[in-house]
């Protein structure tokens, strides 16, 4: 069969209601696959065990042991670095180094305004993303403001809540209840009430009343109006997007109930799997997700561990049965990162698979949970970066800034930039 | 009516812009700064974020009150500058006579700003209360908002709480679209809001005739329109829009008439209506010049301060007529407000908020295993004793200091019975309690529990909460790596937890936070994690219920409530500047501090009752006036 060009591609691709295999069957996709690296990071709270962080060797003779056991299966398919530090986080022990997390910024020490850096997912939502119907998605399990005030160490504890930065000032909440995401991502809102035409008038008229607005308010209000502007530029361009650059949803696509699970790891494997739903149809090509919030106190009971809360467990000290309890948990983390990541591996996109084509991060914004330390962060990135990272590695950066990598996934995903925050170099 | 006339409500207007006041802080006090202060904060390191460089003129005097404030408690308490500075007796003095002079300056000279009203969005709350105050539907639709943090002085309604997100504004599109579902248009009714969704009937409408727009027939119902327009319209942005406004909505309304029918159009109108900047914010027009608010911006401010909700016809039927820019008229309506059930707003709200009770809803903190009675229903009832007790704080007006302590509670059966009082029937009832183990806040079971962890009390918590949300004192956080106490049981390895405490309280890091906090906690002791009532720990020893403040041993909850009660200065200035930062919205500044005393002096005039609080901010500078715009 003849290969088609790109833009012929796309052009049939046009319809959601297109399944994936009718796509495959068109004969060499990989043209529409270049150039589509996605990105995700993962957060884990509460930092590792480190004595239990076990690695070893290279390639197919990598040794995974104690909290990373379970990563075996997809060992060709991972590196690790070790060595990555954020220098300047500082702050508190736990919710500043998770705002920071993805921006190596300092949290601005305040129990009330909130004050990080741009993280690099948004970054990427900006540069790369921003074709995509869905520029950046941000995804959770923990309500937002689960916690109010501020911690006694004199920071609110909504910086804990938010790895994700649009601008210092203004942090991404996460979308936690499946079903919404789903709608989110495959019904355009828009579409009950209005066809897109009358959505867009309505629109068009929503920004002529904000612009004459702006002329009879304060300048020290225009912020807020600007912000306003900017979210309905961002879904008009969407509606444009709706059916442009998205592949299919696949046949056996369950939509998912309404609510939340019940359950901690079918609520973590449900959103993850409608991350990479997403990142498969092409709804959006950057994402991060959170899997608690910093310094959570999320109980494992299921796990067999009923000594204490994730956070509680942490700071094991001299006691033997709450590091064990710990490492119990954070090897529980890798086990759900190793799950997706194999179901990742099973999606084919022409000769090669989504992991291929991705980068997923999973790390924390501390090492020792014992002890609040942001040098040598815990940091796992899988997906060889749609071929131009080599993986089944181990790598030490002895003392590198984090930002050194984060910088390096935007670039692989092709963000044309060549500093971010504190990077003195490119690390992938 | 004069009860509040000592209030000087039109003081004198003058705009100075407060920067150009030439003040000339002497040199002498820079000269000791820089002896004494800049190595550490400015020169080599800036220590606790604090840059004394950086502060030289009035100006950055006014932006760094906090700095300077704290600075003065350091110096007099001699913890700075450090000894290593080898300081004398005569500098410091100077030192802190000039932070006190500045002090006082900054203060006097900020009292005539009425300081920031930024634009603020509508909390989940207001915004599912206002949409009822239009449609008269009650569709919750603000569940579906992603939710936003607490901020300022610790509430959900402040503005910089308030951003607007791609994903927020997506939301808000998509609740309007629902409302608008629920609409028909009616050429004599107008925007008509029915229970169910409403399907557009498939006939072609026949309310205006397309061609021929200049017929006489067509022009009167293009009048009739606009007024259901103009109605509809001040309702939504609940202040009365512009001629050109109405015209040009009209003329929208009639061009998408042509394009999509007459019922299409009027949901779009809608739609455009409640995603509006105007609808979603909290819009006041900008001052050329410092100014009083008007009318109706002042119904507005009144109605989300105590209702959560926008004016009712009363309140704009007052700002329409100026009327409710008159003293009298504002006690009136504070009262009127405050007696009305929407005010149960600043108990779920406000108080939920400061005083953190609410978090019993949000998450049920209590052990499962140990606590197998404590179910989600026992948590939405402690948190229903607490909203409860504060509604009728308000309702009945008594005094703010209830809070503390008082000789009533409320109580449903289930509640009853793990307080172990008396049943008096369904449902919740006023409860006399008599024996002081019950009755004020501290002795509520939503608060003992959030304030315990999972399986046993915790006094620093407890304390904590005594020091920061009753007294408004809290201590600085404490130094990274300090340790955790571990979470099981009220004993560890044959030491109680006094002796735990006990001696950590000794530990010269600790010290100076935990012999604040720690005492207050202990008399609490007498509650268990789920604060019932107990006598023993379960080892069958005496419950450590002492605690020691200040060489005054203080045992049980009803010394510590007398205690609390010798302290009301403390309690009356924070809970005058919580309810001053929910009010405003935003967080309290050095301008602020004037108004907070004529709340303090107000409430103690007038026997401590919440009335003179909340009418005191509702006359407040702050509140009746806004400041020169940028």
């Amino acid at each position: 069969m003849k290969t088609m060009d790109r833009r012929t591609v796309l052009r049939g691709a046009g319809g959601i209601a297109l399944g994936l295999p009718w796509l495959e069957a068109m004969g060499d996709m990989n043209l529409l696959y270049n150039n589509n690296v996605r990105l995700a990071y993962l957060f884990m709270p509460n930092g590792i065990e480190p004595s239990a962080w076990k690695k070893s060797g290279s390639g197919t003779g990598m040794n995974l042991s104690g909290s990373l056991a379970s990563l075996d299966p997809v060992k060709t398919e991972i590196n690790f670095h070790e060595g990555l530090t954020h220098r300047s986080a500082g702050g508190d022990a736990h919710v500043s180094k998770t705002a920071n997390f993805l921006s190596g910024i300092r949290a601005i020490r305040s129990r009330s305004a909130l004050t990080c850096g741009v993280s690099c997912d948004q970054v990427a939502a900006e540069t790369i993303g921003k074709d995509s119907y869905l520029p950046s998605v941000e995804l959770g399990i923990d309500r937002s403001d689960l916690r109010k005030g501020s911690n006694n160490q004199g920071f609110s504890l909504a910086y804990g809540a938010h790895i994700s930065w649009s601008s210092p000032t203004t942090p991404l909440p996460v979308e936690r209840i499946p079903s919404e995401f789903y709608k989110r991502l495959f019904k355009g809102s828009a579409k009950q009430v209005s066809t897109p035409e009358e959505t867009v008038s309505v629109l068009d008229r929503i920004k002529d009343d904000t612009r004459l607005l702006m002329n009879k308010i304060g300048r020290e209000d225009h912020y807020r109006m600007q912000q306003y502007f900017y979210s309905i530029r961002s879904l008009e361009r969407r509606l444009a997007k709706v059916n442009r650059l998205s592949f299919g949803i696949p046949r056996d696509t369950k939509k998912p109930d309404p609510g939340i699970p019940r359950n901690f790891d079918e609520h973590v494997n449900l959103m993850l799997d409608l991350l990479i739903l997403a990142f498969q149809t092409n709804r959006t090509r950057i994402g991060t997700f959170m899997f608690a919030l910093g310094g959570s106190r999320k109980r494992f009971n299921q796990l067999g561990i009923s000594g204490g809360n994730h956070h509680d467990v942490s700071h094991y000290g001299k006691d033997i049965s709450k590091k064990k309890s710990f490492e119990k948990i954070v090897r529980h983390h890798v086990s759900l990162y190793s799950r997706m990541l194999q179901k990742m591996q099973t999606i084919k996109e022409g000769d090669k698979t989504l992991l291929d084509n991705s980068l997923v991060l999973f790390g924390s914004g501390i090492r020792d949970g014992n002890r609040h330390d942001t040098r040598n962060l815990p940091i796992i990135v899988a997906g060889k970066g749609g071929g131009n990272v080599r993986t089944g590695q181990i790598y030490n950066h002895n003392n590198k800034p984090m930002c050194n990598l984060l910088l390096g996934t935007l670039k692989t995903a092709g963000s044309r930039i060549d500093k971010f925050n504190d990077s003195d170099g490119s690390i992938i | 009516m004069n009860l509040y006339s000592e209030f000087i409500m039109c003081r004198v207007l003058f705009c100075v812009a407060i920067f150009y006041i030439p003040v000339v802080m002497g040199a002498e006090f820079q000269e000791l700064l820089a002896k004494y202060c800049y190595e550490c904060h400015g020169e080599k390191e800036v220590e606790a974020e604090i840059d004394f460089k950086t502060i030289k003129d009035f100006k950055s005097y006014y932006e760094n009150y906090d700095v300077l404030k704290y600075s003065l408690m350091n110096v007099e308490a001699r913890e700075m500058p450090p000894k290593k500075s080898d300081i004398s007796i005569k500098d410091r003095k100077k030192l802190i006579s000039h932070l006190k002079k500045i002090i006082r300056e900054i203060e006097t000279f900020a009292n005539d700003d009425p300081g920031p009203s930024p634009v603020r969005r509508l909390s989940s709350v207001e915004y599912d209360n206002s949409i009822e105050a239009v449609t008269g539907l009650r569709l919750n639709l603000s569940e579906m908002f992603p939710a936003n943090g607490t901020a300022g002085e610790g509430f959900s309604n402040d503005h910089s709480a308030m951003n607007v997100t791609a994903l927020q504004f997506e939301k808000f599109f998509e609740a309007a679209q629902q409302i608008s579902s629920h609409s028909l248009f009616d050429l004599d009714k107008g925007f008509v809001f029915k229970r169910e969704t409403v399907n557009i009937p498939s006939e072609p409408d026949k309310i205006f005739f397309k061609e021929n727009n200049s017929s006489s027939n067509n022009s009167d119902k293009i009048l009739k329109l606009k007024k259901h327009i103009e109605k509809f319209i001040f309702k939504v942005f609940r202040f009365p829009q512009e001629q050109s406004e109405i015209d040009r909505m009209t003329m929208d309304f009639l061009e998408d008439t042509q394009r999509f029918g007459v019922q299409m159009a009027s949901r779009l109108f809608i739609i455009r209506c409640f995603a509006s900047t105007k609808f979603i914010f909290r819009i006041e027009e900008k001052a050329e010049e410092k100014r009083r608010v008007t009318g109706y911006e002042l119904a507005s401010r009144l109605s989300y301060f105590i209702w959560s909700s926008p004016p009712d016809k009363e309140l704009y039927a007052l700002a329409e007529t100026g009327e409710l820019l008159r003293k009298e008229v504002i006690i009136y309506e504070v009262e009127r407000m405050l007696k009305d059930d929407r005010s149960r707003a600043l108990a779920d709200n406000f108080a939920a908020e400061w005083l953190k009770f609410g978090e019993i809803k949000d998450r049920v903190t209590a052990d499962q295993e140990k606590f197998p009675f404590f179910t989600i229903d026992v948590a939405n009832d402690l948190y229903e004793e607490s909203a409860r007790y504060f509604d009728y704080i308000l309702k009945e007006d008594m005094s703010v200091l209830d809070v503390i302590d008082s000789d009533y509670t409320f109580a449903n059966n289930r509640l009853a019975e793990i307080y172990k009082i008396p049943k008096y029937g369904f449902g919740f009832k006023k409860v006399r309690v008599t024996d002081r183990t019950r009755g004020g806040m501290l002795t509520h079971g939503s608060i003992l529990t959030i304030t315990s962890l999972p399986k046993r009390t915790s006094p620093i918590h407890r304390g904590n909460w005594i020091i920061s949300s009753i007294l408004g004192t809290p201590t600085p956080p404490p130094p990274p790596n300090a340790g955790m106490l571990p979470e099981e049981t009220n004993t560890v390895k044959g030491d109680s937890l006094e002796a735990l405490l006990a001696e950590h309280r000794n530990s010269p890091a600790c010290k100076g936070c935990h012999q604040k906090i720690d005492p207050a906690g202990f008399p609490l002791e007498n509650y268990d994690a789920v604060g019932r009532w107990r006598e023993t720990y379960e080892n069958n020893q005496p419950v450590e219920n002492i605690g020691t403040i200040a060489d005054k041993s203080i045992t049980g909850p009803g010394e510590l409530k007398d205690y609390l009660m010798d302290k009301k200065h403390l309690f009356i200035r924070n809970i005058s500047q919580k309810m001053f930062g929910y009010a405003l919205g935003r967080k309290i500044n050095v301008g602020d501090l004037y108004s907070i005393k004529q709340m303090e002096m107000n409430l103690q005039r007038h026997d401590y009752r919440i009335f003179a609080l909340v009418a005191t901010i509702a006359l407040s500078n702050q509140f009746q006036y806004k400041r020169k715009s940028q």
